[in-house]
Formats: structure tokens, sequence, C-alpha cells
């Protein structure tokens, strides 16, 4: 019986299909099967070997049925899997799906910037880019004759109206309309009439404006420092004064160079600081140009976005934005 | 401005060193943008000892310290005796060039005589920098006091015209230190001749010259010390003799522009008016310049002699044949002198100054300065006496500013006696008149300053920035919600770039002879009055000719596939302003299947279409098509956009004729789409809410119904009909067939759902309900049954 057992056991092993598993059943526990032959050497045992002897057979039967169940489970699914892997497909292929767009780099960051700003309170407003000289400079506090004009090379349309310079004349088109306080932020497209490596024509501010009572120098600190490590991450921020006739005080802001972490590097001069932001307080008389009680008192400020991004991406000349390259506008889908 | 840092440091008591100094006005608000030291390696001073012309060479010997060296040199303007730098083989000029032996026939050049940019004094020369006769030959320039130095490269904002000089810069830093000034040595010694002897001045302007000052001197004109050409080179200024140089010296060391008029050549006495009409000037650049009556001049009994504040004349100038000066010392208008500048297109160290603004007390101590040096430098014999022609006196201003009202801008608390201390240091005058008032008189050279915020700023800027706590704003907190169109063009960006369109930006000017293919209505158009370039000339109406531009810049680049769109303004006049609208544009053109699982298929018009639908999807709003009879589009491919009534828009291929204009070949496989969405108008039509519709309450039945009808009838329409029936829950487009053997006809295929609210359907009512509609279609379409229809 053990040898039947072992041979059994070795039949089995080598087993691969139905039709093996089915010939080893026959030779074994079929009708001529070599179990089956056991139980018919049994008529010559004594009664009590019988009892013992049968309950042998009747163990080795069991187990051989069992163990075949087992093994046809196995080559079950052995052949289900086989089948499957036939229909094997190459998982890196790419989706069907007919491409990834990309949102252009300086829409991005102008959301980047909003989704800061608009989490700390501010609205977002759009002004016009074709403006009047008087939005644009006038009450602005700049004159006809003032020098600053000489720093915003204008393009013109007529005597008094021109593609606006920046985008602080959002700051009077606002303030003209809604009372205090008002708390915004002014993303849109300046134009200049300059053009060279680090100067397009054409680019993006977002320009800031908060006027409430008792609003400090001190506050404007708190939101750009507090803006430019949500937007740069935890960078050192310094602020340097700086003129702009629409502000008073007006600062300049610096942040150490992220390229060179303030070792000093090409980028940032040197240095080991890059400027990323003008601000300061508003002047009293652009308050009094858009007739604002005199308890009011605010902080504006103005960043160009291009500025950003190029810093964020390392993107080292402003054309790249206005080519539309699709090599380039795909690196940032 | 450019400065030298040993120049500074005979105004101001200090040790500090160069690159400290510059940290410390930055940001005081003097914003230093380079300091460099003049390096200049192993140069020595070497004196011509001879020298042999040869062909366009000079070959000549140079005497370095007891060591003759052979230099070959192009400059014509040497002599035997004269002091050069000089390089020799194997030594370093600036930019770290070495110098190298050349040899020029038998004659080997051991050596270069150097320039002025050779040592980075200066950014280019014309010719040799001369020494002084007294330097030692052999002795290394770095051991001369003028080259051992930096040069601070400031840049000031408009607003600091009084730090426009040496001494307003070392003004600041005594403010930032608390050093002392040292004012240089300003006196001199006068003959008997009496200014008023020999001239006189007539100012007919008052408000353009609100002060004009004269002295007179004989004086020998010559060449100026190293000391004085080197820093003005320094400067950015071209030494020319020692007149003109001393004049130039006192522009750069206080602030006070000055001319010097050779007295001889001047005919009778001089008048300060305004130009003639055409009157002329050849000014000191050699050009001449025609006048107006806006321009204020110095004119002697016949012509101008200068430009006021601007430049001097040609015909009047200090030469080397001078013998006497007049030497002018004025305050002119701002405006007057920047409109005159703007005009002429002529930008000086003078007007620059002018034009922001001079102390109007600063013109005899400028004076003195330069009699001084001239009798030092010049040999001058001064002339007793001066001419001083003004109207009033120059009062410094004075307002009342609060202690309280400074600290509550600047959210700082600083004591009253500190911020009177700082003021002080910058020269005002703080008096106290009440608890926490005090009286502020400001200094006549700082036109800057005018209001309480101002002086907020000086006090601040002096104390450092870095003083000032950081806070938060405590704000209402209010309700924010975005501007329909601003949500639109937000979730629209989103979108198209995830459905595999790129975003693009696009200059808003472009090329009017472009734009007027797109837009026939040249009244429409805002033109630039001043554009950069010819092609820029025009602010766009459309965002399809930017999109053009773009498609053409990627075909150069080999594009095969190119998907774009553009948000942003477009501009019409109106009278003398304009409207701008927000714009969706959309471009599609080429291969539309670059991929593994779909071969050879272009971008056509139901690619682009996919636009329209998005928006449509996204913000449930319904576009209306129109058949376009747009120039630009092709009339059978393309059609206009309509919510309701208004036109927002178009949708097609651009015409074929348009291709020639963008260099581009119209080629029937693959063709451009275009498609653009006034996105204004679509926000105003934004429904808020949607409105719920009941589910069916009973399992809907879906039947395919294929029906063949002529071959131009828009699905669209024969799909609105059966949408009409009551128990149509919902009909889809599956199949178009078109290569029927009758070539006038299509076939249509259409899954119609149907529903019944009250009892589920019977075969026969389905029956019936398809047979209705198909009966409907045939009576509105001619329609057959494809079934039955001979194919
Ligand atoms: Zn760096």
């Amino acid at each position: 019986m053990y040898y039947i057992k072992k041979e059994f056991e070795a039949a089995l092993k080598d087993a691969k299909t139905h039709e093996d598993l089915k010939q080893i059943k026959a030779s074994f526990i079929g009708k001529k099967g070599r179990v089956t032959e056991l139980f018919k050497q049994m008529s010559y045992l004594e009664d009590e070997q019988k009892k013992e002897f049968g309950k042998n057979i009747n163990q080795l039967k069991n187990y051989i049925e069992n163990s075949i169940k087992r093994k046809l489970d196995e080559i079950n699914e052995t052949i289900k899997r086989e089948s499957l892997d036939k229909e094997s497909i190459d998982i890196t292929l790419p989706a069907r799906k007919s491409a990834f767009g990309s949102i252009h780099p300086i829409t991005e960051t102008i959301i980047e910037i909003e989704d800061i700003f608009k989490s700390m309170g501010f609205d977002v407003e759009t002004g016009n880019e074709i403006e009047y000289d008087r939005y644009n400079f006038e009450m602005l506090n700049i004159p006809k004759e003032h020098p600053a004009r000489d720093m915003q090379d204008t393009f013109y349309i007529n005597d008094n109206v021109l593609l606006r310079t920046h985008t602080s004349p959002t700051q009077i088109r606002v303030m003209k309309e809604k009372k205090p306080p008002v708390m915004f932020i002014s993303p849109g497209k300046v134009y200049r009439r300059d053009s060279d490596i680090t100067h397009s024509p054409m680019f993006h501010q977002v320009e800031g404006l908060l006027v409430d009572r008792d609003v400090h120098f001190s506050d404007l600190k708190g939101v750009l420092s507090e803006f430019l490590r949500m937007y740069f991450g935890d960078v050192p921020v310094r602020f340097r004064p700086s003129y702009f006739p629409f502000t008073e005080p007006s600062a300049e802001v610096d942040i150490g160079c992220i390229i060179c972490k303030g070792k000093g590097c090409r980028v940032c001069s040197h240095t080991g600081f890059l400027e990323v932001l003008g601000c300061g307080m508003v002047h009293p008389n652009v308050l009094r140009n858009v007739e604002y009680p005199k308890e009011y008192s605010g902080f504006a400020f103005g960043l160009g976005v291009e500025r950003f991004a190029m810093l964020k991406h390392g993107i080292d000349n402003i054309k790249l934005f206005f080519e539309n390259d699709i090599r380039f506008l795909k690196q940032f889908s | 401005m450019r400065i030298s840092y040993r120049w500074l440091k005979e105004f101001i008591d200090t040790d500090i060193s160069a690159d400290e100094l510059a940290y410390k006005i930055t940001m005081a608000g003097l914003e230093v943008d380079s300091v460099n030291k003049i390096e200049t390696y192993d140069s020595v001073v070497g004196e011509i000892k001879k020298i042999d012309k040869k062909g366009g060479l000079y070959l000549t010997s140079v005497d370095t310290g007891g060591k003759l060296v052979n230099i070959a040199t192009s400059d014509t303007s040497i002599d035997i005796g004269d002091k050069f730098p000089v390089a020799v083989s194997g030594s370093k000029i600036a930019g770290g060039v070495t110098i190298k032996k050349r040899e020029f026939g038998d004659f080997v050049s051991e050596g270069m005589m150097l320039s002025a940019a050779e040592i980075g004094l200066e950014d280019t020369s014309s010719g040799l920098l001369k020494l002084d006769k007294d330097f030692k030959n052999g002795t290394k320039l770095s051991d001369l006091d003028e080259f051992d130095d930096y040069l601070i490269e400031i840049e000031l904002t408009p607003n600091r015209a009084d730090a426009l000089s040496i001494l307003g810069v070392a003004r600041d830093i005594r403010a930032l230190t608390k050093l002392n000034i040292k004012y240089p040595k300003m006196n001199f010694s006068v003959i008997s001749k009496n200014i008023n002897n020999y001239i006189s001045v007539d100012v007919e302007n008052f408000e353009g010259a609100p002060r004009y000052t004269l002295l007179m001197a004989d004086v020998e004109v010559d060449e100026s010390p190293f000391f004085i050409r080197s820093r003005l080179i320094k400067s950015g200024i071209r030494p020319i003799n020692n007149v003109v140089d001393i004049t130039n010296y006192v522009l750069m060391a206080l602030g006070q522009p000055m001319h010097a008029f050779d007295f001889n050549r001047l005919n009778g006495d001089i008048s300060v008016r305004n130009a003639k009409r055409e009157e002329k000037i050849l000014a000191l650049d050699g050009r001449e310049y025609e006048l107006d009556e806006n321009i204020l001049v110095i004119a002697d009994a016949k012509n101008p002699i200068a430009i006021a504040g601007v430049m001097g004349g040609e015909d009047s100038s200090v030469v080397d044949s001078t013998k006497t000066i007049a030497l002018e010392s004025a305050h002119f208008n701002p405006v007057g002198v920047r409109l005159a500048a703007r005009k002429l297109k002529l930008h000086t160290e003078s007007s620059h100054r002018f034009e922001r603004g001079v102390d109007p007390n600063l013109c005899l101590t400028a004076s003195s300065y330069a009699l001084c040096l001239l009798e030092n430098y010049a040999h001058a014999k001064i002339y007793s006496g001066y001419i001083d022609k003004k109207n009033s006196d120059f009062k410094a201003k004075s307002f009342v500013c609060s202690f309280s009202g400074i600290n509550s801008l600047i959210g700082s608390d600083f004591e009253q006696k500190n911020i009177k201390e700082t003021l002080e240091y910058l020269e005002f005058k703080p008096k106290v008149v009440s608890i926490d008032k005090f009286k502020v008189t400001v200094p006549t050279y700082r036109f800057d300053i005018e209001c309480e915020a101002d002086i907020a700023e000086e006090v601040a800027r002096c104390v450092g920035y870095d003083k000032v706590p950081s806070t938060l704003p405590v704000v209402q907190a209010s309700f924010k919600q975005s501007k329909p169109v601003d949500y639109i063009k937000h979730s629209l960006t989103k979108t198209l770039a995830d459905t595999g369109f790129m975003e693009v930006v696009n200059y808003s000017f472009i090329d009017s002879g472009k734009l007027r293919l797109f837009n026939d209505k040249e009244n429409e158009f805002v033109y630039l009055k001043n554009p950069l370039i010819e092609g820029q000339d025009v602010m766009r109406t459309t965002l399809s000719c930017g999109l053009l531009d773009s498609l053409k810049f990627n075909m150069n680049k080999n594009a095969k596939s190119v998907a774009l769109f553009e948000m942003g303004r477009v501009f019409f006049k109106d009278n003398e302003y304009s409207k701008e609208f927000d714009h969706l544009g959309v471009l599609m053109w080429g291969e539309a299947s670059f991929n593994w699982f779909e071969k050879d298929r272009t971008y056509d018009f139901y690619d682009i279409k996919m636009v329209p639908e998005i928006i449509e999807h996204t913000f449930n709003i319904e576009f209306g098509y129109k058949k376009s009879n747009k120039a630009f589009l092709h009339s059978g491919r393309s059609a206009e956009l309509f919510i309701g009534k208004d036109d927002v828009g178009f949708i097609g291929e651009l015409h074929p004729d348009l291709y020639e204009q963008y260099d581009m070949k119209f080629d029937k496989k693959t063709r451009i789409l275009l498609c653009e969405v006034d996105l204004d108008i679509t926000a105003s039509n934004l429904k808020s809410t949607i409105m719920y519709e009941k589910l069916p309450k009973l399992p809907t039945v879906a039947r395919d119904l294929a029906i063949v009808v002529d071959k131009n009838i828009p699905a669209d329409d024969v799909k609105k009909v059966i949408e009409s029936f009551g128990n149509v829950y919902e009909v889809a487009l599956f199949d178009i067939y078109d290569k029927l053997r009758d070539k006038n006809k299509k076939s249509l295929a259409f899954r119609i759902v149907l529903k019944n609210d009250k009892k589920t359907f019977t075969d026969s009512e389905i029956e019936d309900a398809t047979n209705s509609i198909f009966s409907a279609l045939k009576v509105q379409f001619d329609a057959n049954l494809r079934g039955e229809y001979d194919i």
C-alpha cells in the first residue's frame, strides 16, 4: 500500500492535463485500478485483519480522490491563467486620448498668485488695457512733465489715450467706483515701448491694493512677506526704500536668491538677492484724487508675472513666453 | 550714476569699505547696481622716449623705469615725453586678457600702452590714457592713488535729484552713519577787473530761469591734472580741457551744472530768452539744432550761445586759444528743460539734473568751488564782482507734521527724539510746536518732499525698513465672488488644457495689413500712434491673427500637429477711446492621429467643434449655428455662433485664399481650423442654476431608425424633429453613410430612446411610435427608410 501511495504521488506530480488526471484516476481507483484490486484481495484476509486493512484502503482511496480533486482545481486555474495570458497587451502604451494640452506658464503663475491672495481675502478685479492718460499717470500722481514718465516708455493711441504701462490704473478705476474699504488684486497685460532679452513690449503684472482705516506700512510688510513665502518657499525677504510716484513711503522687495541660495550668482548679479516686487503706502494725493476720506490709508503693490515665472521655472529669455513654441509650452502640461 | 569711492571719501570721513557703504546706501534708497574694484594688474607708468613712424604705425621706445620697452601703436596723439600706462607682455589688462609680444616686420612690440577702458575706468575709450608727467617711470599703477579705487554704480530713482552728486550721496551717508561731511576748499582771490565793466545779463523769462549767475576770469587753457581727468572718466565724462573739465568736475561733485563761455567769442551782452522760431544753434556735440519759441536759450546780442540747461554752443565754447571765460551757474525750470531736451532729443548730464531739480541756492557755492579749482589748475585770474539775476529768494518750504501720524503710517514706535534727530542729520529743521506736532523745514535741494508721508519715508529709510515690524492688517470680512467672465476663463483654461489644447499668449498689437484680412471695418481699428515696429501697429480685433502667427512659427519648427487656444482682449475703437472684450480663440491644424490607435487622420471641422460643445456643456448654454459668410472662412465649412440673437463668434476652416498671406500652401488634407468666441457675451448668458428634470419612471426602450434623405439636409434639423416628440427621451446620431448610388442622398441612423410614464411599452406601441416619427420625417424631409431604399 505504501508503494501504491508513493507511485500515485509521483504520477500526480507529473500530471498536467485533464487527460493525465483521468488516466491516473483510472489506474488507481478505476474499475481495474490498483486500489480497487486491493479491495478484491481483502477476501483472503481474516476478519480482524480485514477490518484494519479495509480501513487503510479506504483512507488511501479517500486520499487519492481528494488529491485528484485538488490537482484538478490547480490544473483548471493554470489553464484559465494561460488563456488570459494569451490576451496580454502592452501596458506601457499611452491611454487612448489624443494628447495632453497645457496651461501657459503666465496663466499658471497668475492663477497661483491669485489663489494665495484670495486665501488672504483679496478680491480679483480686471481693468482696461487701453487706458486714459489720466488714470495711467495723472491721477496716480504722475503729471505730464514728470521725469518718472521716462521710466515707462509709453505706447500712445492719441494724446489722452494709451496702452497702460502698469496695472496701477485699476486702483483708480476701482476706488472711483467703490467706497472704502477695498481689498483686491488685479492681474493683466501691460505695455511698454521696449524690447530686448529682458524686456518685452507686452508683459503681465499683478497689482494689489488694500485701503481701510488704520492700514500701516508694517501691514504691507506682513502681507507681502507672507505671500512671498507662500509662493517661493522659506526665503529671506527684505524691504528696501524706493520710489513710485503713487506711493509714499515706497519700497522694493527682494528675496534671497532662490538659485544660489544667497551665495551670489549670475541671475542675482552676485548680490544674493532678487528684486521681485514694488510697493508702498498709497500716496495721499492718490487718495485725494479719488475723494477718499482722510481717515483712510492703504498700501499698494505690483509685481511682474514673467519675472515670477522665469525665476520659478528657470526660464532665461522673456521672448519664450510670446513665441508660443509648442515644444516650450508642452513642458508645462 | 557712477562715482569713485575715493572721491566720495573726500566728502565723508569714513573707513567703511566700498562694499559695505554700497549696501548701506542701497538699504536707504540709493540702489547700488555694482561695485567694481579698479584692477590694473602689473601695468606701470611708461614714458615715450623715441618714435619712428612706419606705415600707419608708430614704433616707440618706452621707458618703464630704467628699462626701455619697444611698443608699436597706432594712436596718433602720442608725443615724446608723454606718459601712459604700459602693460608689458605677460601682464594682464582689464577683462583679464594677457598681453603678448607681437612682431611688425623686424620690430618686436613687447607690450601695449593702455586706454582708460583697458584699465577698467570706463567701458570704451577713443584713445590712450595720458598720465601726469610727474608720475615716476616704472611706478606700478596700483601704487598710484587714483587707481586704488572702486567704481560705485548707483541707479537713482527720479525723485532723488539731490543725490545726483558726490556731495548728495555723502549727505545720505551722513544721515546713516552720523559722520561728518567734509566740504572742499572754495576760496580764491580776485583781481581788480570787475565783471560789471565787461558784460551784463538780461533775464527775459524768470519762469524759465529763476536764477542766473555769471562770473568772469582770465584763464590758461591746458590739459587738466590727472586726478580731474581720471575722476571724470570714472563718472563717464570725457575730459576736454582744464576749464571745461573743472565745470564738469563741479557738476559731479556738487550737482550744479555749469557752463563756461569764451568771453572773446561773444557778441555783446547776454540775454536769457525764449528762442525765436526757426532759430538755429550749432551745439557742442557738433550738431545743429533748430529751436522754437518754447525753448529757453542763452543768447548774445546776435545768436543763441547755449540751450538753457541742456548744452552750450560750439561757437562760444572754450578752446585752446581761449583767454577769458564767462562762467554760468544757473537754476532753470525743470519742466522747461525737460521739454527742450525731449523736443531736441538731446539728453545731457546737465539736462538730466535740471529736469529733476537743482538747488537754486547752490549756484554761487558751485561757482566758488569752480573758481578755486580754476585758480589752481588753470592759472585763473578771477574778476571781482558777480552777476546774480533772480526775481525772488528761494525760501525753504515748511509744513507741520505729527509724530503720531508718522508712526501710524509706518506702523512703528519711533521715539520723538529719534525722529527729530534723524531729520536733523538729513539737514531738515524740525521744530516742535506742540506735544505731538512739529514744523519741519525742508532743505531747498529736496524737491521731492511735500507732505507728512514724505517725512515718514525719510525717517523710515534712515532708521531702516528692517526696523519696521511685520504685522497683518485687521480687515473686514467680506464675501468675494468671481465675476462670471473670470469664472468662465478659469474653467475653460483648465478644460481646454485637459482636452489637449495648448494655451498661447500673443501680442495684442498686430499688423494692420493682416487684420484687414479678418475685419473689413477699418473704422473699428485702434491704431498705435508710436508702434515699436511696423508689423505691430494696430490693436487686434480678433485672436485669429495671433494664432496663425503661432501656427506659422511652429510649422517653421517642423511641428506636425498644432492645437492652440488663447484667451485675451480684443479692442474696438469707440470715438476717442476703445471698447475691449475678452475672447477665446482656438486653432487646430495637422495630424489628429499621430498615435498608436488611430491612423492617418487630420484635424477637421468636427474636431474644433468640440470647443463650442465644451462651452455649451460646461456652462449650460446653447449655441445656434448659422452658415457663415465671413470672407476669411471657407464658405462651405464654417458657421457663425449665436446665443439667442447675439452673434458670439465663429467656427470653421480658414479660407483657402488666405494661406498665401501667411506664406503657407493650402493643402486639402491638412486644413487650418479656427474658432473664436466672445466670452463677455457668453458670461452674460450664464444660467446660474440647472433645473432638475424628472427621470423616466418606467424602463425606456431604444430603437434604431435609419433613413435616407437629401444630402444637403442638416442632420441636426432631423434630430430636432425627432426630439420634438413627447415620448422621445433621447436621440443620438450614430451613423452617416453617403456612398449611396444616388450621390445626392445620404443615410442617417439614429438611436431613439422612448419613454412612457404611464405603463410599460408594448411592441405595437413601440412600432406606432417609431412609425409616427418616421412619417413626420417623410413629410418634412422626404425621408425614406434605409431598409426600403434602393441602395
Ligand atoms: Zn543668485
